[in-house]
């Protein structure tokens, strides 16, 4: 059993490293980002070269970088920018799709309300990473997303599950039978979605795999992953 | 309660207060956040005592830290490498930031590691969890 003056000599340890850390912990702040934000960007850059990783060796796709060496991610999401680097992904000689962060989506609810020119805050959402079909500009439609990704470097919550669940519904519609997805083995060949775009949520929490099961039923890929 | 613990009930309240009152007062606040909303939405955990209470912080804090942890950024730069083809590669990972009107870059690669926390943290974890 400890004794008393055990327990003051850990206390006095708990004090020492976390004082010697404050200078850099997640509250410090950047500009007037916080640490936390940027770790939460550190972990879309990691499960980005997982993906692509994936996608080299488990689907056979090649993948070059365009428009520079320095990757860039934005704070904010926005239209397909092509001043920022972004990834392409080819299929031997041809272009599948291109591989952008933090780009803005058209909803399907935007789509069934009749696409009017002028779009508001409920008519796009922001997708973290994404493969959509080559050549496009602007905001993507649902049914020009191959992959979309949602990265959370946090404790996993149910109201985050229930993010992805309203997310997808505005990504595809469900469909009782599963429909081909664009590829062959990574990270699924079939999905209850149409359109058949994959949707995943990349989480370091590995609690999220409570989850996977029910989510699966709604096409979303749920992928427990730490830097 | 994890088998091994050798302190009482008390020791183990005096240390839960301790790591909340150093935790905040030091700018880990988004930890003890974290753990607590670990330990709410944890629907299927009893009522636990102080012993397993400390037991359950000290573990998930070193997970949400590791989570957190900038910790050998130059392989995650290899990685891409490994799987680019053609002459762009990437050499560098940056936010863009808005700062009071400025355009600004933050390269990742300079985020803390946390690593000598987590072990320390560990150092505890398994001095607390010691056998006699």
């Amino acid at each position: 059993m400890l004794t008393a003056a055990d327990i003051t000599r850990i206390k006095q340890k708990i004090t020492t490293i976390l004082q010697s850390h404050a200078g850099v912990s997640p509250a410090t702040t950047v500009n007037l980002l916080p640490n936390k934000n940027l770790q939460g960007k550190l972990y879309e850059a990691h499960v980005m070269a997982s993906i692509c990783e994936n996608l080299v060796i488990r689907e056979g796709f090649r993948i070059t970088l365009a428009g520079g060496t320095n990757l860039v991610l934005r704070q904010k999401g926005g239209p397909i920018d092509r001043k920022y680097p972004y990834f392409q992904v080819w299929d031997g000689t041809t272009l599948f799709g291109e591989l952008f962060t933090d780009i803005y989506f058209k909803t399907l609810s935007y789509e069934l309300k009749g696409s009017t020119p002028r779009l508001t805050s409920g008519d796009f959402h922001e997708l973290d990473i994404a493969v959509v079909k080559p050549s496009l500009t602007g905001l993507p439609k649902p049914s020009e997303v191959l992959l979309a990704v949602e990265c959370k470097n946090t404790s996993i919550i149910k109201s985050i599950i229930r993010e992805v669940l309203g997310f997808r519904r505005e990504l595809s519609y469900y469909s009782h039978n599963a429909n081909t997805t664009s590829f062959k083995v990574w990270p699924v060949p079939t999905i209850n979605a149409k359109p058949a775009s994959v949707h995943m949520l990349f989480c370091s929490d590995n609690r999220i795999n409570r989850f996977t099961s029910n989510c699966e039923k709604f096409g979303i890929i749920l992928q427990y992953h730490k830097m | 309660m994890p088998e091994g613990f050798q302190i009482t009930e008390e020791q183990a309240l005096e240390l839960i207060n301790h790591l909340f009152s150093e935790f905040n007062s030091n700018g880990f606040n988004e930890i003890l956040n974290q753990v607590i909303g670990r330990f709410e939405e944890d629907y299927e955990q009893p009522l636990i005592s102080p012993i397993e209470y400390l037991h359950f912080f000290l573990s998930q804090s070193i997970d949400v830290l590791e989570c957190l942890s900038n910790n050998n950024f130059p392989h995650l730069i290899t990685k891409y490498k490994e799987v680019i083809t053609g002459n762009n590669l990437v050499e560098s990972i940056s936010v863009e930031m808005l700062n009071q009107g400025q355009i600004e870059y933050y390269n990742l690669k300079s985020l803390p590691d946390y690593i000598s926390l987590v072990n320390s943290l560990k150092e505890i974890h398994k001095e607390l969890l010691r056998e006699n």
